[in-house]
Order: C-alpha cells, then structure tokens, then sequence
C-alpha cells in the first residue's frame, strides 16, 4: 500500500509563539480537515512519518528536537511551518535563539509565513507527502542526529 | 500629576524593612502582582507591586552592586518564578529562595550568561 | 517510595512544551517542579535593537493566541508615557478586537480541554465554531492570528458598514452554538465525572497564590481587571464579571463559558455606541517616564510595564503574563491529584507557556 495514502503526522513545538501551533491544529479540525488526506495527528513519534516543526529552535529545545528526530522511523519527512522555523523569523536575533529548524535537523519542505494560512500548511503537507513517496522508494534513510553532551540541566 | 510617572510608590531603604513591608502588605490582604528589575547606577532597582480592590501598590528598593537581596518567596510563594527569572537575567542572587534553579530557570549552561545585565 | 514521572516537554495534551517532574506516590502526585525555558527567545532584550513602533510587532508575537491583547496593551502603556489621548472611535475598536480575541482564545481553550479529556467531538464542534471568529477577525484585521490592528497612537484599521454587519450576523449565529456546547460541557454525566471536585482551590487560597484571570475568578474571587485598570470604556459598555464558587476545573469550565456570552454583549453594545471620527492620532517625540498599564487577557491579567529614556528605543520592558501568575497555582494544586488527572488539572489554568518566558 502506498504509505503516501496515509501518512500520520507529529506536531512538534519547539520555541514558537504559539501563532503557528494553533494553525497547524486548525488544519486538522473539521473546516481545513486534513483527515481527508489521511493524515491522523499522532502524539508518539515512534509511529509518524511526517514531523511538523513550529518556531525556531532555543538552546533547552535543541535535544528534545533532536531526540524526536532521532526517534521517528525512516522513511520520515520534516516540514518546517512558519517564517520561525524556516530561517528564525522575527526572533533570528533574540540571543537565545540559535535559529531555523534547518540548523539542527535537515529540513525537506518549508512553509513560509508569519504565521501561515491553513491552506499553505496544507500545501506543505500535500508537498510533504510527495517526498516522503520517493523517500521510500529510493529508500533514502535519515541521518542520526548526535546529541550535544549535557545542554539540559537537570534543575535545582 | 503627569500620566508617565508610576504613583502609590514608596521606597524604602534596607532589605529588612522591604520583607516587614512586603509581610505588611500581605496582613492587609494584597496580592502579589510581580516584581520589576531595572538596571540603575551600577547596581540594580527592584520595583514590588502589589494590588488590593484594583488599586496597586508599589515598593521600590535599590539593589547595591554586589548586594544579595532576600526572597520574598517565604512569604508569598509566587514570587519564586520571578525571582528565579531575575537570576538568569541580571545575575541577581535572592537568597532564601523556596524553590531555587540556581540561575537555570530558562538558561542553559550553553547559553548567553545573564543576557539583560 | 516515591517515583519522579517527567510529564512533557513533549507530551500528547500539551500544545506546548512545558515540562513538570511529578513526584509520584502510588499513583497520586505528592510533589511538582516545573521546569521552563523550551519557549525562551530573550524578548525583553529584543527590544534593545527596535523603535518603540517596532515593538509593538514584538509583543504581539509574545504569544500568537492572545496577540491583539498584547499590542493593544502595548500601545496603550506607550501612550500613557506620551500622555496622549487617543481618538475614541479607537478605543471601541479596540475593545471590539479585544473581545473577538477572547471569544475565540475561549473557543480554543474548551477545543483543547474536550480533547485533553478525551471527548473528541466536542473538541472539533469548538474548534469549528471558532472558525466563524476567526472569518471576522480576518476581515477586520487582515489575518488570522497576528491581527496588527493597534499602534501607537490608535488603531491602524477601521470597520466598514459591510464589516459591522458581518459581525453582528455571525455573532447572533455564535450564541446558539455556544449554548449548544455549554449544554455538554455542563450537564454531560461524563464530563462531570471528569471534572467536578478536581483540583480545587479555596478563594483565600487562590487569591495569596497570586493567581489570575478564570483560576482567580473560578474560586470566587470577583477579580476582572476590565472593570477598573483606568479604560474607561468597558465601564461605560456594562459587563459583569463572571465568577464560580467552586474552585475547581468545572468552575473553571463555567467562568470560560460565561465569559463568552459577555464578551459577545460587549462587542454589540460597543457597535452600537462606536462613534465616528477619526481612528489615529499622531504620536510626536520620543517616550520618556515610565508607566504601569494592565489589562484582561483571555487567561487573566497581563502586566505591561514600560520605561523610556528619550530615545527611539523603549530602556526597557517587562512583561507579567497570566500564565507566569498561574504556574505558581500547579504547586498547589497537583499535590493530591492522581496521574491520569494531571493533563485536565494543568489544562485548566490555560497555559500559555510562550507567553511565560517571552
Ligand atoms: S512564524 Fe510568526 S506566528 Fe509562527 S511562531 Fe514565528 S512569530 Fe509566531
């Protein structure tokens, strides 16, 4: 069967403002409805294909992006939503913002937009759905990501 | 009275008559709003402000350089979080903290030490 | 024999991430420590590098959910230190974003409770009604989310005649629905069982924790900063403050779900009193003193406190948000909680992590 029919998303989080998150769970209730694609929001990232990235990356949220990474099996597509975690957006400058998504894992779609509609998420998705096709046919796997040492703490 | 200065404001000069005022305060029935830290002659200025009736309050004290200000945490426990954010930002040291991550709070050893010092 | 769970910072019911280490005894939870600092960008030092127009950009994206209420505060603090008086056609519509922006932040909220719950249907009927605010705070404003709406020195949009109508049709279409909602969300046997007695706060109690917004007024604490905070307006509109005595996540609930019909009421009294003239009025100089401005947000009172120096660039700003008032609460609350109940106990508070550590 063609995985591409079906495929089940994670929603990741990593340091947005939120703006991009309530649109990414817009996309999956009843008025954009990407169940009719087939995609089903998953919690584990041990069953997705298609990471949903949202907001640019910070120094605490760096391993748990990582970890999730790491996680998910291949084939697996990531697709970057919003002009966060596309390049930093907004925040490229703040000083704990290392930057877009792309710096720490590779990144095969973006979706630009601050924060984007609906519809362009759910563009990015359908475009998501073509990579992760050819992904698995040429069965292309995703690096393993290291960790870098102990950047958490373990608080107080 | 112009709108761009903060009324209601009382400054006091020693940190324990900050806790015998903040301790006052809370006798009279005030809730905690939250505390601002400005960077002032070297040193630091910490703003308390509190609200009673929609009426708020403030308390002002100067933090001298190198002076470690005590936590009014034991007294209402809500003002551990922004105590723990001032640590990271300015570098500032409450002592007596109720929950204390020692300058950890948002900041991870891999970032900017105290960005806003 | 206590165990130490980590909940989050990815975790199923959790938007975002916040991460709190749940000390565990037999299934009950006997301590919390939150940990923060996935969401922290440095917002406050931002600020360094734009004008005080700029900002306004910033502190809208302090949190995508309640943005309009961050920059009409925003704007708002600023104008205090210019001592400016700004038109009042303005001002109602400001109120009338302010308003949208909770009606739909409500919607959000009961969405994502129903499914934290575990009552998928109802999430997608909130989720779906919220759709129809969002079409009008698109048409007013332009976008979705962000709405850009208030600057310095008034608004930066006007409602047209077509607009004013669009809203008052979609709102008299919204109260059915809503009651439609509140119906399960307060009579359902289920969603009771779920949430009736759950983490409960006394009034004393919630008040000395320095709790704000639904959390305060959940336990009867008739505290609604709409009401004073020197805006005139809402004083001049007639709004009551919606208060439960129970203290716990169904009072909650019911604060949430009264808050929604009278932010419905505001937006029509204010169409119909909106005024006509101008929208904005010239801001000259650079800001100079300090002021203090707060307002309702969706989650409670937010704390806008601003300094200039004369220059283009404010010397600094801090920002409470509801959710730093809130998280203090959790200590409170969880103890005693048993672990399946954790998720509904910390929906309920209405995190907003983004906007905690800015
Ligand atoms: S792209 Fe815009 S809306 Fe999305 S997370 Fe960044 S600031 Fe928020």
């Amino acid at each position: 069967m063609s995985l591409a029919k079906s495929p089940w998303i994670i929603h990741v989080n990593v340091n947005s403002c939120n703006g991009c998150d309530i649109e990414v769970v817009a996309c999956l209730t009843p008025l954009y409805d990407a169940e009719r694609f087939g995609v089903l929001n998953i919690g584990t990232p041990k069953q997705a294909d298609i990471m949903v990235v949202t907001g640019s990356v910070n120094y605490k949220s760096v391993n748990v992006l990582k970890n999730i990474y790491n996680q998910i099996p291949d084939p697996k597509v990531v697709l970057a939503v919003g002009a966060c975690a596309s390049t930093g957006g907004i925040f490229h400058d703040c000083y704990n913002v290392i930057g877009g998504v792309d710096q720490v894992i590779p990144v095969d779609a973006y979706v630009p937009g601050c924060c984007p509609r609906p519809e362009a998420i759910l563009d990015g998705v359908v475009a998501a759905l073509s990579i992760l096709e050819e992904k698995k046919k040429g069965n292309i796997k995703g690096k393993e990501v290291k960790l870098k040492g102990n950047e958490v703490p373990s608080n107080a | 009275m112009p709108d761009n200065v903060i009324q209601n404001i009382t400054e006091i000069k020693s940190m324990p008559e900050v806790l015998k005022a903040v301790e006052g305060m809370k006798g009279d029935g005030y809730r905690y709003v939250t505390m601002i830290c400005l960077k002032a002659n070297e040193g630091h200025e910490l703003i308390y402000v509190f609200e009673k009736d929609d009426k708020l309050k403030h308390l002002r004290y100067f933090v001298k350089p190198g002076e470690k200000p005590k936590s009014v945490s034991g007294i209402y426990l809500c003002a551990l979080l922004i105590e723990n954010e001032y640590q990271d930002l300015f570098g500032l040291t409450f002592e007596g903290l109720a929950i204390d991550y020692k300058g950890h709070l948002y900041l991870t050893p891999n970032s900017p030490k105290t960005p806003l010092a | 024999m206590t165990t130490v769970i980590p909940f989050g910072p990815q975790h199923p019911v959790l938007p975002e991430p916040v991460s709190l280490k749940l000390e565990i005894d037999n299934d009950v939870v006997v301590g919390v420590l939150p940990s923060l600092g996935y969401v922290h960008r440095g917002l406050e030092k931002f600020i360094d590098t734009k004008d005080y127009n700029q900002t306004m950009y910033i502190c809208e994206r302090i949190c995508g959910i309640c943005s309009g209420i961050h920059g009409i505060t925003y704007s708002r603090a600023v104008e205090k230190l210019f001592d400016v008086e700004i038109p009042e056609r303005a001002q109602y519509l400001r109120v009338i974003n302010s308003e949208l922006c909770r009606i739909h932040s409500h919607l959000l909220w009961l969405g994502l409770f129903a499914d934290g719950f575990g009552f998928e249907s109802l999430f997608y009927e909130c989720w779906k009604y919220r759709e129809d605010v969002l079409d009008l705070l698109e048409r007013f404003t332009g976008n979705r989310v962000i709405h850009s709406m208030s600057k310095v020195g008034g608004a930066s949009r006007d409602l047209t005649k077509e607009q004013i109508d669009q809203i008052l049709k979609t709102l008299d279409d919204l109260e059915p629905k809503v009651k439609n909602i509140e119906k399960v969300f307060v009579n359902n046997y289920t969603v009771k069982k779920r949430l009736v007695g759950l983490g409960v706060m006394s009034k004393q109690l919630a008040y000395e924790a320095g709790t704000a917004g639904p959390t305060l007024r959940g336990s009867g604490n008739a505290v609604d900063v709409r009401n004073t905070a020197d805006w005139d307006i809402y004083r001049d509109l007639g709004f009551k403050t919606a208060t439960e005595k129970e203290g716990d996540c169904y009072g909650r609930t019911k604060v949430r779900i009264d808050e929604i019909y009278e932010s419905i009421k505001l937006v029509r009294n204010a169409i119909s009193k909106l005024p006509d003239g101008e929208i904005a009025t010239r801001v000259k100089g650079f800001p100079t003193g300090e002021a203090i401005m707060r307002a309702e947000q969706p989650r409670g009172e937010v704390v806008y406190y601003v300094k200039g120096n004369g220059t283009k660039n404010l010397e600094r700003l801090k920002v409470r948000t509801p959710t730093f008032a809130n998280i203090p609460s959790l200590l409170l609350m969880l103890p005693g909680v048993k672990l399946a109940d954790v998720p509904i106990v910390v929906l309920t508070i209405d995190p907003c992590i983004s906007c905690t550590e800015r």
